[in-house]
């Protein structure tokens, strides 16, 4: 890192400049503007960031056609008769452009525009801790928040520059199902791409290179997604390393990957690499002074980076790599900027994961591996969502919620597989962002039949 | 047109041709034979051009980062005093 030395300017272009209009950097710039400080934000891209644009609400507008699909599928479980059902995939496409237009992010420059904030655009690249660059033009600012968000990772794998493949941008975009498709990646991006393709109808294979997938939930989580893919007819292959790649004459591509010390060789029409993501810091910081990380950019709890009037937010900063944290530290900062003599600090203890499956897995808090790690006695809970009303009348009967409490019964940790993990698991966020006992949960009236009374009877086995 | 903002503070215009000396500087200087001084120059140029891509205004210590970086994994040595020299970009 080199050392700074800049005259701080005694004119400012703004009180504020963001980098980056997404979850991170969108709800600083309103909070500031409404504020009366004089704001602009940068963006390079789309207007509206990663999530609207090309990431959770294109996949799960894309997935909620799967399930439509899958359900219809099921119909005459339920004593439908439907007929002959087809998929049109262009129109599975339109849809979810709708869905991403729905979101008002064609008219995302106009809404901050409305606040007074003012549009960069073009690449920011700081000169000084106070001066970027901005399409050509410098710009100072009092402070700057950084939320830049993330890129796709490529792994060192052999070919992989010559082979035409996916990330999930290209994935959202297709129109047509692929007949075999192998994804790499065995995380909560290579999942759901896997689950949606794997719906559609094609011959899915994913591959990852940990010991199990979701790697940084629970273990039973992992191999029960394992399992529910595998008995819908996809190949999982855990322990996995993808060596080389290549294109073959006819079209498709060949993946060579190494399991338990022997090669094996696969042949498929599509490649998704959903191998992880890295933090967007080619931003100058060295010129600000800026401390980063291979993970990202280094903040403390007042979401401020190694120096004082720069922040930073979101995906960049390498935590929980979620749009509701990204605005949730984005609202910190935002705090932090308007009043510097009252700052707030971020709290991570609660913050939901989700995986949107088929059921849906969810998670908050802790896991027993972080706990076991750090040598806190724990209780678990842990019930089948079979035992419940609703699984009965939903013919549902995979998935479990389990609980994880300290020796006196607090809230720590939950993880949930089951239809609409992602809505019960808030109750659980509440409960231990509000460190309630598994007993306040187990001792609430919960009403039949819902999938939430398995978090009831999950909390119950630690009461008892 | 790419700006360097140097060290003392005033810009000029980014002149691969000065970077290009300073790699092959530092690669003769650590006894590279010519013909290899120059290919690593050349590559190290293409490499900081492919970096600079559409940003307008960078520091000369972002090029000597950049270029250092990027002759790292072909000769350490001359990355080392590349990034050690005064008058580079």
């Amino acid at each position: 890192m080199y050392k700074v030395k800049h005259k701080k300017p005694r004119i400012f272009n703004y009180d504020l400049v963001v980098i980056g209009s997404g979850s991170g950097g969108g709800v600083v710039a309103h909070i500031a503007a409404r504020a009366g400080k004089s704001v602009a934000i940068v963006e390079q891209e789309k207007v509206g960031g990663e999530c609207p644009n090309f990431g959770c609400v294109p996949t799960k507008a894309l997935l909620q056609s799967a399930e439509v699909y899958n359900t219809i599928k099921q119909a005459d479980d339920f004593g439908i008769k439907v007929g002959r059902v087809d998929v049109d995939y262009p129109a599975v496409r339109d849809w979810k452009s709708q869905a991403v237009n729905n979101t008002g992010v064609e008219d995302g420059q106009q809404s901050y525009e409305e606040d007074g904030i003012n549009v960069l655009t073009g690449h920011a690249h700081f000169i000084t801790p106070w001066v970027i660059n901005v399409g050509g033009k410098r710009v100072h600012a009092k402070h700057f928040v950084i939320a830049t968000g993330t890129h796709d990772v490529v792994p060192p794998i052999k070919g992989i520059n010559d082979v035409r493949y996916w990330t999930y941008r290209d994935a959202i975009e297709q129109t047509k199902v692929p007949k075999r498709l192998f994804v790499i990646g065995g995380g909560a991006i290579g999942l759901e791409f896997g689950h949606l393709f794997q719906s559609f109808g094609s011959d899915v294979t994913i591959a990852e290179f940990a010991p199990r997938l979701l790697i940084r939930e629970d273990e039973e989580m992992g191999e029960l997604v394992k399992a529910i893919f595998e008995s819908r007819g996809s190949e999982v292959l855990i322990g996995t390393k993808v060596t080389s790649v290549k294109n073959n004459t006819d079209g498709s591509k060949t993946v060579v990957y190494e399991k338990d010390g022997v090669a094996h060789k696969k042949v498929v029409d599509e490649i998704l690499l959903a191998a992880g993501k890295a933090a967007n810091t080619d931003l100058g910081l060295e010129n600000a002074g800026v401390v980063y990380t291979q993970k990202g950019i280094v903040v403390n709890e007042f979401m401020q980076t190694s120096v004082k009037h720069i922040f930073a937010t979101g995906d960049v900063t390498g935590m929980y790599m979620f749009t509701h944290t990204a605005s949730y530290q984005s609202r910190i900062a935002g705090n932090n900027l308007l009043h510097p003599k009252n700052k707030i600090s971020a709290d991570y203890t609660a913050i939901p994961r989700c995986v949107y499956l088929s059921p849906e897995c969810a998670a908050v808090g802790a896991t027993e591996f972080e706990l076991s790690q750090k040598d806190i006695t724990y209780k678990v809970g842990a019930v089948p969502i079979s035992m419940i009303g609703r699984s009965n009348t939903s013919q549902e009967d995979t998935g479990y919620v389990k609980v994880i409490t300290d020796k006196k019964g607090v809230l720590l940790g939950a993880s949930i597989v089951s239809p609409r993990a992602g809505e019960m698991i808030h109750e659980l966020t509440l409960g231990i962002k509000m460190k309630l006992k598994a007993s306040d949960i187990s001792n609430t009236v919960h009403a039949f039949p819902t999938w939430s009374e398995a978090v009831r009877l999950a909390c119950s086995q630690i009461s008892n | 047109m790419k700006l360097i903002v140097k060290r003392a503070g005033h810009v000029e215009q980014y002149d691969e041709k000065k970077l290009y000396a300073s790699i092959f500087a530092a690669c003769i200087a650590v006894r590279e034979p010519v013909g290899v001084s120059e290919v690593l120059s050349e590559r190290i140029v293409t490499d900081v051009n492919t970096w600079i891509g559409k940003k307008h205004e960078v520091t000369s210590n972002d090029i000597r980062r950049i270029a250092s970086q990027n002759l790292h994994s072909y000769n350490i040595e001359a990355s080392h005093l590349y990034h050690k020299q005064r008058v580079i970009y």
